[in-house]
């Protein structure tokens, strides 16, 4: 099955070098978390679209790396697109000397950085999918501690958009309060004192949607290690 | 759609898979037939019938909502109360609802759809689209300054309800109209049954036009049905000489044999005659018409007498005859001319159409004194 979502890959890109732009609109989309966590990498914070050059660079960087990867002579197309953004990455702190001391950019560390990429990529043909696929098993050991899982997350999803509104603001105070998070993370349990108190919602509402919120809160507060489920969700609806 | 959802795999179990919707909620749903891995993203519909069924169910609902429209439509089109015509040069028919409000237009001949845009008269009252009708007329010249414009109007009704037009109202608002732009004219209103409308509408011409045309044939001309529709009725009237039957007069379609034309009926007053029958009545018959009729006589000589000139004395037996053999064979007519036909000559019918019967009879009689 990797094979033939590697395929897939190289068959979207021998489309876009032939012209096809709404396939390159569509896989630049596709890999933005990738962008994102590639440079936040690189530069060793979490950085925002919108806010952060450097992401636009990087974006650029992974525009040039679609038309100049060749698959017979580049093995994985992730470690490809690495080794532009990284190139182009440093070329703009370059240009930018007085910021040079914000990146971290020496070359030692990127060396191992990409190569230990690179093994990783070739022996597996990486694509997108792979790259969600780690992040997400990542995400199911997580919730495993607080002894929640997938299929416990399928009978307490909210249906009603409203109620699902209410838990995501709960998840959001809790995510953006640190204390809050600490308590949680110690005691794998929800405050829900505070939670109540601080959001207005009922005790039982907050207990009856408990699994909900802790999952959504892990997600929020680490977007860096859920890249592409922190891309994907809106948690604003 | 409302049935297609979209999320990432988050784990693969046997026959279901469970994935995480872009508005962050977590679903169960069969595991595709093609196979997936975790963390790609699958699009599924969430639809409970089989595929075969929906595009059913699609051409089902698209139907419903058809039928609905028609159905809406037929409640909303209003209910014709009343078809008037105008015959100018322009031949159009208005149908009109109980509150005399134009609610469609038809156009009978060219002159009529460059004249006006049936859109334009629709929803205004009768009286406001006759007047607009007339203007526009003026304006393009099928009203001439200094002529005898010849306006037809008729009034059919629409099934069995009682008509709610005013014949006399119609055909002297129309008078008043042209007269106010200083035209002048004569406006002949007549009453036509609702067979004659749909038999006038077969061949294509306006109740009025087609009652012209009637008029025309039955006083013994040839026309034929397209100088009938492309010439105005002035034109009509003038070339051939007939003198119209006059004002607020019925007609009626009478049932005749299959193999016959059908025949126009005229009420005179209380009698229903035959358009032929009329004419022989009251006015004169062009030269043409008298030989015509001779030529015909002469050929069923068996059944009506030869001569076609009768003396005074036979007046009242003519007379009686005449009602006799038109409950026979409406085709077949005496060639028993009254007095009033008998020395009249073609060219007294010149343009006189507006001359009243009386003024016509006296001049006749005044003739025959002079010849005797």
């Amino acid at each position: 099955m990797d094979s033939n979502t590697y395929q897939q890959l190289l068959n979207t890109i021998a489309g876009i070098k032939s012209g096809d732009q709404s396939a390159l609109e569509k896989l630049v989309e596709e890999y933005k978390p990738f962008i994102l966590k590639t440079v936040s990498q690189i530069c060793r914070r979490m950085l925002e679209w919108g806010r952060d050059d450097e992401l636009s660079i990087g974006m650029m960087a992974f525009n040039s790396a679609i038309y100049a990867f060749d698959p017979d002579k580049q093995a994985s197309f992730l470690s490809f697109c690495r080794i532009v953004i990284i190139s182009r990455l440093k070329d703009f702190a370059r240009k930018e000397g007085k910021y040079r001391s914000v990146y971290q950019l020496d070359d030692e560390n990127l060396t191992g950085f990409l190569e230990g990429q690179a093994a990783q990529d070739d022996y597996i043909n990486r694509t997108i999918e792979d790259e969600r696929r780690e992040e997400l098993e990542l995400f199911e050991d997580m919730l495993s501690a607080y002894s929640i899982s997938f299929d416990d997350l399928v009978e307490v999803s909210p249906r009603h958009r409203d109620y699902r509104t209410t838990l995501f603001g709960v998840a959001r105070h809790l995510a953006q309060t640190d204390s809050l998070m600490e308590y949680l993370t110690s005691r794998k349990q929800l405050p829900l004192n505070e939670l109540e108190k601080a959001c207005g919602v009922k005790r039982k509402a907050l207990e009856r949607g408990r699994k909900f919120i802790i999952a959504s809160a892990l997600i929020l507060y680490m977007p860096n290690q859920f890249i592409y489920l922190r891309s994907y969700i809106n948690f604003s609806c | 759609m409302r049935f297609e959802k979209r999320g990432i795999v988050l784990k693969i179990g046997a026959r279901h898979c469970i994935i995480i919707t872009p508005d962050g909620g977590y679903e169960k749903i069969p595991l595709p037939a093609q196979g997936t891995q975790i963390g790609a993203e699958l699009v599924y519909s969430r639809f409970p019938f089989h595929s075969k069924v929906k595009p059913l169910l699609m051409v089902a609902s698209l139907l419903i909502v058809f039928m609905s429209f028609a159905l809406l439509r037929q409640a909303q089109l209003p209910q014709a109360a009343a078809y008037v015509t105008l015959d100018i040069n322009p031949s159009l028919e208005m149908a009109v609802d109980r509150n005399l409000n134009v609610i469609d237009v038809q156009c009978f001949n060219d002159d009529a759809g460059n004249l006006i845009q049936p859109e334009e008269l629709q929803g205004k009252n009768l009286y406001d689209a006759i007047a607009e009708v007339i203007n526009k007329a003026i304006e393009q010249n099928y009203i001439k300054p200094g002529e005898d414009n010849l306006i037809i109007s008729t009034v059919s009704p629409s099934g069995t309800e009682p008509v709610p037009v005013d014949q006399e109202a119609v055909g002297q608002f129309i008078e008043n109209t042209v007269n106010a732009s200083g035209y002048t004219g004569q406006v002949t209103v007549y009453s036509a049954s609702d067979e004659i409308r749909v038999t006038a509408k077969n061949e294509g011409l306006s109740p009025g036009k087609y009652l012209i045309y009637q008029q025309l044939m039955k006083s013994g001309n040839q026309v034929s049905i397209e100088e009938v529709k492309k010439n105005s009725v002035r034109q009509l009237i003038s070339e051939y000489k007939v003198p119209l039957i006059p004002n607020y007069k019925k007609f009626t379609l009478k049932k005749t044999r299959s193999d016959e034309e059908a025949e126009v009926d005229v009420d005179d007053n209380g009698n229903s005659v035959s358009i032929k029958d009329y004419f022989k009545k009251h006015n004169a018959w062009s030269e043409s018409a008298k030989k015509q009729d001779q030529q015909f006589n002469d050929k069923n000589a068996n059944r009506t007498n030869k001569s076609a000139e009768k003396d005074d004395q036979s007046q009242q037996e003519d007379n009686s005859m005449r009602r006799d053999t038109k409950k026979q064979d409406k085709q077949i007519e005496t060639n028993k001319d009254d007095k009033h036909l008998k020395n009249r000559k073609n060219d007294e019918n010149d343009g006189r159409s507006d001359e009243t019967d009386d003024i016509k009879n006296s001049r006749q009689r005044g003739k025959n004194r002079d010849e005797d």
